[in-house]
């Protein structure tokens, strides 16, 4: 059974003040399996967020339903949600979302310290990140202190501490320069090939080759997927870039 | 008509900031109207004729001061942290390219309609109020008011020029705010990534000893007038203590708690405490001028409170009887002693001829010499009463001698009292050993009769300088051995006091009546002999001015509390609406991150709480803390009633405790409406 089945979801925005309601999608059918690196592109407004968003529970699709790991997203009540994403998804935001009135290490602690975890767990948990990411100097520091790479790798230990069942990165690379992307990109590999299910929304074509699938998103629905098959990153590149000029170009091949 | 760029932009942002406008422009109404009531009922003569209206005038012109030095600081608090709210607007502007000269006519513009809005508005209302305001206060004073509103211009002008005085500052002020700052400065003021809160022991130790030495000084006051430099000393102290721990002390407090691990991770403890780390950090001052005006709000309506409450106890005590006559004669003479009987006997007859029947009598006369008590010991020599400054105020005392015959009949006693002996009574606890010296003889005291004091002259309490009663044998003989001391002007230091008190069982009015007629009587007897001192009072006669006075420090203490008040509702909602808009995006985050609504919520209550309770409770404690010296005050005044105090006290905490939770309950609304 896959980890994460998404079957016809179809999500529609119903603006407040009565204007024309929006179908962000159409209709998404997405299995994502355990140990998978997949990565979603799409033009801006393709609906990659609300997507995102409806796999991590954080908000309700229209139709169709979301099971991961055979729970059905669906069942789950409202207020026990955020429960249930803190028990089972890390989320990693384009811009970081680290609180600032916690350290680094305080602000990754946050979601053990929400389920009620030891101290001590959380300090063995928290070291056994912090060395591989490269921030074990910074836990005492504050958001403000650090650059947007620090940032964003606390982010991604925050959503790693919890060992959850799938992270889901919205362009996580987004507000980074290059070089901080590609070290935050071959920390994604290295978490990935440790077996980390792994569902990463993109613009950069450079972040998407290193994934081991690709799905091209317009117009709220899913047009295309590239499968690494063995291809190197470089190889990739070549793919995803073809892809993306020929749909530029009106080209809808599914 | 056609608007101009510069008027419609300011109304324009105005509008938009509506949320931090709205309260402002109702808090400069309010003070412009409080000020207005206030100089009307100082300064027009509308209280003329009521009884104790010309105190009542002097207050309010005190009050009047007041408002104009508590209505700068505090229009100056709140137009910074509108600036504040606004400089990302502003820097908009100037990237946009505008100079600093269009943003100051911005700012004049925006300057320009406060300052119609609350004048206008303020004298609106302020001339709506003030005949009720003076309805009000005629019926606290048990008099009744002329009823014809009227406006006097010279109020009006006042008010208005006042406040523009006031909002012309404020400008200038406000111009300098936004000159001063680069257009980027401008747009970065708000996301300006916060540095986190340090711990400052050296001002947190400090604010705690500086406090502590505040509560030192004012529960060591014994007495208030002769220590009135102390007492501001205290309470300087206390206002320092209270922001520097406030904003230092509540930091350390959270970080100590930060450092104790298993307190620290816990759900419950965790967002709290880290969020109230910065809260404190931002808004410690806040709560401090919160505090401190809460403070002054329950010291100012207990105190005023307890007095009017006690307007009668007081009165009572400083007129034991219905009608009290009093004279005084600078120098020994032997006829006085008789001119006292012949007086006594004229007094009655008159009074008795006006119907009264006279009760409760007490006729008698005291010899009194003055000078530096200590030791059991009165210096009465030059030396000791030209070196005042230098003296303790609390150590000048009055020896009053009373012949012994004399006490025995006016009191109904039977002392026995030997030469060179001496009864010794005093209502202040001075300590007297087995003699007492008053200048060059001393006497061996057989016996203390403190309980009687009151009876002899009730208003001994009262009386700044401790008097001392010696009931001794023979009075004039010992009256002689003074006659040789003589004051800096050469005046002689003895003096012959002469008190008639009786009952009359008369209707107040003739009462009054009877104390004009005694009153000329006693001139008219005493005019060959050039007395120092004489009059003749009524109970009745002097109700309406104790009344007037409390009554008029009542009144204005509530009108101060309530300007008060209405800048602590300020300074809240200021402080939710800015916390609102910081806490909106860190929810959003914590939501995402898996806290539940229901946890974040339950976090915010309880810091939101603590919030709320810091201010009131260091209150409470500084009010404690007070009391003591207020109580003292109030003695003064002749109200020694402290459960009358403390149950004043009591009242205002629950009053003034529910009105703010009142402003709490709806400023954080405005708090939650931001952030959900
Ligand atoms: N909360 C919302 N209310 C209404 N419309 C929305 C909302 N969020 C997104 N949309 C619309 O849905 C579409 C998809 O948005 P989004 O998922 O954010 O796209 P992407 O992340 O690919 O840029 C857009 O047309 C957007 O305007
Ligand atoms: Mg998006």
């Amino acid at each position: 059974m896959s980890l994460l089945e998404a079957k016809g979801i179809k999500k529609i925005y119903k603006t407040r003040n009565g204007g024309v309601p929006v179908e962000a999608l159409k209709h998404v059918d997405l299995t994502v399996e355990k140990g998978e690196f997949v990565a979603i592109m799409g033009e801006s407004g393709s609906g990659k967020t609300t997507l995102l968003n409806i796999l991590a529970a954080l908000d309700r699709p229209t139709e169709g339903t979301v099971v991961l790991d055979g729970m059905d997203l669906g069942a789950v009540k409202n207020a026990a949600v955020a429960r249930f994403r803190r028990d089972n998804l890390g989320y990693v935001f384009q811009e970081f979302n680290l609180l600032d009135t916690f350290s680094l290490g305080d602000n990754i602690c946050l979601p053990l310290v929400l389920a009620g975890k030891k101290p001590k767990e959380m300090k063995k948990r928290l070291d056994a990140l912090a060395q591989p990411l490269g921030i074990a100097d910074l836990l005492k520091k504050y958001p403000f202190e650090v650059s947007g790479g620090q940032k964003q790798r606390a982010a991604v230990a925050r959503a790693l501490i919890t060992q959850p069942r799938i992270i889901l990165a919205d362009e996580p690379t987004g507000a980074l320069d290059s070089r901080s992307s590609d070290e935050l990109l071959a920390l994604f590999g290295q978490v990935n090939r440790a077996g980390q299910t792994i569902l990463m929304v993109t613009h950069s074509t450079r972040a998407a080759s290193r994934a081991s699938r690709v799905l091209f998103l317009r117009d709220g629905t899913v047009i295309h997927q590239i499968r690494r098959d063995g291809r190197t990153d470089q190889e990739m590149y070549q793919r995803i870039s073809d892809a993306l000029t020929l749909l530029a170009n009106g080209g809808d091949r599914k | 008509m056609k608007i101009g760029f510069y008027p419609r932009l300011a109304a324009d942002g105005m509008r938009k900031n509506a949320r931090l406008y709205v309260p402002y422009l109702i808090a400069c109404v309010m003070m412009v109207a409080v000020y207005y009531i206030l100089h009307f009922l100082g300064h027009s003569g509308v209280m003329d004729g009521m009884p104790g209206g010309n105190t009542a005038e002097t207050l309010m012109q005190l009050g009047t001061f007041v408002m104009t030095l508590f209505g700068t600081l505090f229009l100056f608090y709140t137009q910074s942290a509108l600036i504040k709210g606004r400089k990302k607007e502003f820097g908009l502007y100037s990237i946009l390219g505008m100079n600093r000269f269009n943003l100051g006519r911005i700012l004049f513009f925006e300057t320009l309609i406060v300052w119609v809005v609350s004048v206008a508005g303020g004298l609106a209302a302020g001339i709506t109020l003030s005949g009720l305001a003076k309805a009000g206060f005629a019926k606290m004073v048990g008099s009744a008011a002329r009823s014809a509103v009227l406006v006097p211009a010279g109020s009006v002008a006042w008010t208005a020029g006042t406040f523009s005085f006031i909002f012309l500052l404020i400008l200038l002020n406000s111009l300098r705010q936004v000159g001063f700052s680069s257009p980027i400065e401008l747009v970065r003021a708000e996301k300006a990534g916060e540095k986190p809160p340090k711990s400052n022991w050296f001002v947190g130790i400090l604010g705690f000893l500086t406090l502590g030495a505040g509560y030192f000084i004012a529960l060591r006051i014994k007495q208030p007038m002769s220590a009135l430099l102390w007492f501001f000393a205290a309470v300087i102290l206390i206002i320092i203590g209270t922001y520097l721990l406030l904003v230092a002390g509540s930091v350390i407090f959270c970080r100590l708690l930060q450092k104790n691990k298993r307190y620290y991770y816990r759900t419950n403890h965790f967002v709290s405490v880290s969020s109230m780390a910065f809260r404190m950090k931002r808004n410690g001052a806040g709560l401090a001028s919160i505090c401190i005006l809460l403070t002054m709000i329950l010291v100012m309506l207990s105190s005023t409170a307890a007095l009017y409450a006690g307007a009668d106890e007081c009165l009572d005590l400083r007129y034991p009887n219905e009608i009290g006559a009093f004279a005084c004669k600078y120098g020994y003479d032997e006829g006085l002693e008789s001119l006292g009987e012949k007086l006594d006997a004229d007094l009655k007859q008159a009074a008795m001829e006006h119907g009264a029947a006279i009760t409760n009598n007490a006729t008698f006369y005291e010899w009194s010499i003055s000078g530096y008590f200590d030791d059991g010991r009165l210096d009465v020599t030059l030396n000791s009463l030209t070196d005042m400054a230098f003296i303790d105020y609390d150590k000048v005392a009055q020896i009053l001698f009373i012949d012994r015959d004399v006490y025995n009949r006016v009191f109904g006693c039977s002392e026995e009292v030997g030469p060179g002996e001496a009864l010794v009574g005093t209502a202040k606890k001075i300590p007297i050993g087995d003699t007492i010296t008053v200048g060059d003889v001393s006497f061996r005291v057989t016996k203390r009769i403190d309980d009687r004091v009151d009876e002899i002259d009730p208003s001994a309490r009262i009386s700044a300088s401790p008097g001392i009663f010696l009931i001794v044998d023979d009075v004039n003989e010992v009256a002689k051995h003074y006659i040789k001391y003589a004051d800096f002007n050469g005046e002689p230091m003895l003096a012959w006091f002469w008190h008639c008190r009786f009952d009359t069982g008369l209707a107040p009015q003739q009462q009054e009546a009877l104390a004009r007629t005694l009153d000329e009587l006693l001139d008219e007897e005493l005019e060959p002999y050039d007395f120092d001192n004489r009059y003749c009072e009524s109970h009745e006669g002097e109700r309406g001015d104790f009344v007037g006075t409390f009554g008029g420090l009542l009144f204005l203490g509530m009108l101060l509390s309530l300007i008060f008040l209405a800048s602590c509702a300020i300074i809240m909602y200021y402080k939710q609406v800015s916390e609102g808009f910081e806490d909106q995006a860190r929810f959003g985050i914590m939501q995402k991150v898996g806290m539940t609504k229901e946890e974040i919520r339950r976090s915010v209550d309880s810091q939101m709480l603590t919030v709320f309770l810091i201010p009131i409770l260091f209150a409470c404690v500084h009010l404690l803390a007070v009391l003591p010296v207020v109580m003292k005050l109030l003695m003064l005044f002749g109200l020694f009633d402290i459960p009358l105090l403390l149950t004043a006290a009591g009242i205002c905490v629950l009053v003034c405790g529910a009105v703010y939770a009142g402003i709490y309950r709806l400023t954080s609304n405005a708090y939650y409406r931001i952030v959900s």
